[in-house]
């Protein structure tokens, strides 16, 4: 869920190295399709939510219990705490490099599965 | 029988030096990717702030910078930018559509306002539009000023926030006490009172905490 269409191809190519093949890109929190695509992960950009990062990535988590949450966020400390606590695997800060993310998410995937 | 098309003649003008000053570090390289992409722009650096770019040495004609991902105060790094690189257009990028955000940062100096989620394409238009020395803003940000003029509140520009206001109802938003912002600001208790009973006036408010509830709603903090 990433809305800056300018950065969704640098990113995929990102989540590409954790071995996340990026199969749908939304703008927006559409929790039906999220029910529909049934996706083994999400990685969301929670600074464009319409609502609270937190609400957002619980009602993911509802939508799709068993896949995998990466919440992308400019928010540490306690707003990345509320993140993990509403079921995010995984939470990136925005001030990280290719590098630092591509280790995050692999060392979260290796954790969840 | 064949005619030969002559392939197009190489732009005599020389491609537009970009600066990209993203806090975003992935960000900050997309946007250098996309921009690098377009045979008339040459993406000369990117840095995590102005503090951390060498834009004397690089020269720029023009610098992207982010407004949001920074920790230095924009009217700052506005001012950085007109010191070390005078020849160089800004054009802002953020992540807000409320027009008094745009307005701070046109009234600060900067040449363009840019919204993150803006296509490739336009991005690459604004750039050369601001490098041109045209002005550009995101259509839907301007479209709320026209909004607000037709609706008649063209008062608003009496009651906006100066630049030094805006700093300082910022820090209040971060809790900062008088004290400290006169010594962040290198200015007097007395000025900063002064300033705090104008934005109080301005905002037709009493309270600090609304001081900076006006902030966090309007994207300044």
């Amino acid at each position: 869920m990433e809305p800056q269409s300018l950065f969704v191809p640098y990113l995929s190519d990102v989540l590409a190295r954790a071995e996340l093949r990026v199969v749908r890109v939304a703008p927006t929190l559409d929790v039906d399709d999220i029910r529909a695509t049934h996706p083994e992960a999400l990685f969301v950009d929670t600074d464009f939510l319409e609502i609270d990062p937190a609400d957002a990535v619980s009602a993911m988590r509802a939508a799709a219990p068993r896949a995998f949450i990466c919440a992308y966020t400019e928010g540490e400390g306690p707003r990345a705490d509320r993140l993990r606590f509403a079921g995010a695997n995984c939470v990136v800060s925005k001030r990280s490099g290719a590098r630092e993310i591509t280790a995050a998410l692999r060392s979260a995937l290796a954790t969840a599965s | 029988m064949l005619s030969t098309i002559p392939a197009p003649a190489p732009s005599a003008t020389k491609p537009v030096r970009v600066l990209v000053v993203e806090g975003q570090a992935l960000f900050g390289k997309a946007l250098c990717q996309v921009l690098a992409s377009d045979a008339e722009i040459e993406v000369v650096g990117d840095a995590d702030s102005i503090a951390n770019s060498p834009l004397r040495r690089l020269r720029p004609d023009l610098i992207v910078l982010d407004l949001d991902g920074h920790n230095q105060e924009f009217a700052e790094a506005m001012r950085t930018c007109r010191e070390l690189a005078p020849q160089a257009k800004v054009c802002v990028l953020s992540t807000h559509v409320q027009p008094e955000v745009m307005q701070r940062c046109l009234s600060a100096g900067a040449d363009g306002y840019v919204v993150k989620d803006i296509l490739p394409v336009e991005l690459i238009r604004a750039v050369k539009s601001v490098a041109g020395g045209h002005a550009y803003v995101d259509p839907r940000v301007a479209g709320g000023v026209l909004k607000r003029r037709s609706n008649g509140f063209g008062r608003t520009a009496q009651n906006e926030l100066s630049v030094r206001e805006t700093e300082i109802i910022r820090l209040i938003a971060r809790g900062m006490s008088n004290k400290e912002i006169s010594a962040k600001l290198h200015l007097s208790e007395k000025t900063v009172k002064n300033h705090i009973s104008r934005i109080f006036a301005k905002l037709n408010i009493t309270a600090r905490t609304q001081a900076a509830v006006h902030a966090i709603k309007t994207g300044l903090a």
